[in-house]
């Protein structure tokens, strides 16, 4: 599974709309924000799931988003890391 | 001294030019009505029947009719168990030290996010959108265990700690905002000048923020004096806010909802803000900064 890395894509500094008019340091930024607010949310989704799973209730709705936040955690990362300063 | 021909071709491109300018002025006050309209038409509404006898409660004229200032006497009347004046120090109460807390810790957060460099600085940013946007509805079953367990309930500290939680990260983003678009110069003059960084923060740009951090005060006051759905749960008789103690107004009949007399208590209520607003009026209008640096 590969991340739509900016660097293998060629994607970095070209485009168009708002995403492409950015520069490269703005991108890193709106990535890092993005990535403590998923961060924030699976952290939130944790919590949730091993308190479920320690009090012994069915967790499987609290699992499958704490997933879904996981993916969604890990291609924001790679893509972060993606516009990392040279 | 050139004088200037008219010619009918360029009299009447004139006129439509004069013309259209008209529509767009026109259309553009149209506009400001309707947004004006759509938003005082409620507070007209509250005010004109806090106004209003009790027997004309249901009265549908929009004009000021049976007027009367009885509703405002029994809002703050403790016959019915009613105890408006209670609450409205109450939320004073609230609000002010919310705002405070919030400020302080606000100011450094927003100026070390805006002016210093320093890693995951844009992650924390992240967090405090995220700690925004969490839902209130899904903290108040945990928090009114919490308090219940350690003895808050019915105490400011349980209405104020999480206030500041909810206003902090509004009052972060709005002071980050603020602070970003200051000048750099006016820092590094001062420090050139021997400010140490502490002081070029507390001697130039905090009075240069002054404008913003009114805005920002007044937005975590609104939004605390506002609250209602902790306020609900985790305050009792002592410490119950306003917004609390109006939904649960008594009439002096049972079962029958005293609507004048909540009207009048909205108007009542909605009194503080204005005058913040227009006390402070001169100091949120912005551009303090203008002129500060040459260039």
């Amino acid at each position: 599974m590969a991340a739509a890395s900016p660097s293998s894509s060629g994607a970095r500094g070209s485009g168009s709309g708002w995403w492409g008019r950015q520069s490269n340091a703005r991108k890193r930024e709106h990535l890092e924000t993005l990535l403590g607010l998923v961060g924030f949310f699976t952290l939130a989704a944790l919590v949730t799931t091993v308190w479920a799973e320690l009090s012994g209730r069915p967790a499987l709705i609290e699992v499958g988003v704490l997933v879904l936040f996981l993916a969604a955690f890990y291609f924001t990362y790679r893509s972060w890391q993606g516009y990392r300063d040279p | 001294m050139a004088t200037r021909v008219e010619t009918p071709s360029t009299a009447s491109s004139s006129t439509k030019k004069q013309s259209s300018n008209g529509m767009k002025t026109f259309r553009t006050y149209f506009g400001v009505a309707i947004v004006v309209v759509w938003g005082l038409l409620p507070f007209y509404w509250m005010v004109v029947t806090a106004f209003r006898d009790v027997d004309y409660t249901y009265s549908t004229n929009p004009l000021p009719s049976n007027i009367t200032l009885e509703n405002f006497r029994a809002a703050f009347s403790t016959e019915a168990g009613n105890q408006f004046a209670r609450a409205l120090g109450n939320s004073l109460i609230i609000g002010v030290a919310t705002t405070v807390f919030a400020m302080i810790v606000g100011v450094f957060a927003a100026y070390a996010l805006a002016r210093l460099n320093f890693r995951g600085k844009f992650i924390v940013l992240g967090i405090i959108l995220g700690a925004s946007m969490f839902p209130g509805v899904a903290l108040v079953t945990p928090l009114f265990q919490l308090f219940t367990n350690i003895g808050w309930i019915d105490t400011y500290q349980a209405l104020i700690i999480p206030n500041i939680s909810f206003v902090l990260p509004l009052t972060i983003y709005t002071l980050t905002a603020f602070f970003r678009e200051m000048p750099w110069e006016l820092e590094e003059s001062a420090r050139i000048d021997g400010c140490t960084k502490g002081q070029a923060f507390r001697m130039v740009i905090l009075p240069l923020a002054a404008p913003g951090l009114f805005t920002t005060a007044i937005l975590a006051f609104i939004a605390s004096w506002n609250e209602f759905l902790l306020a609900s749960l985790l305050s009792d008789d002592t410490v119950r806010p306003v917004t609390v103690e109006i939904a649960r107004f008594q009439g002096a009949l049972p079962k029958v909802e005293p609507y004048t007399t909540v009207m009048a208590a909205g108007t009542i209520v909605t009194i503080p803000l204005i005058i913040m607003v227009l006390l402070f009026q001169r100091r949120i209008v912005a551009g303090l900064t203008a002129g500060g640096v040459k260039g």
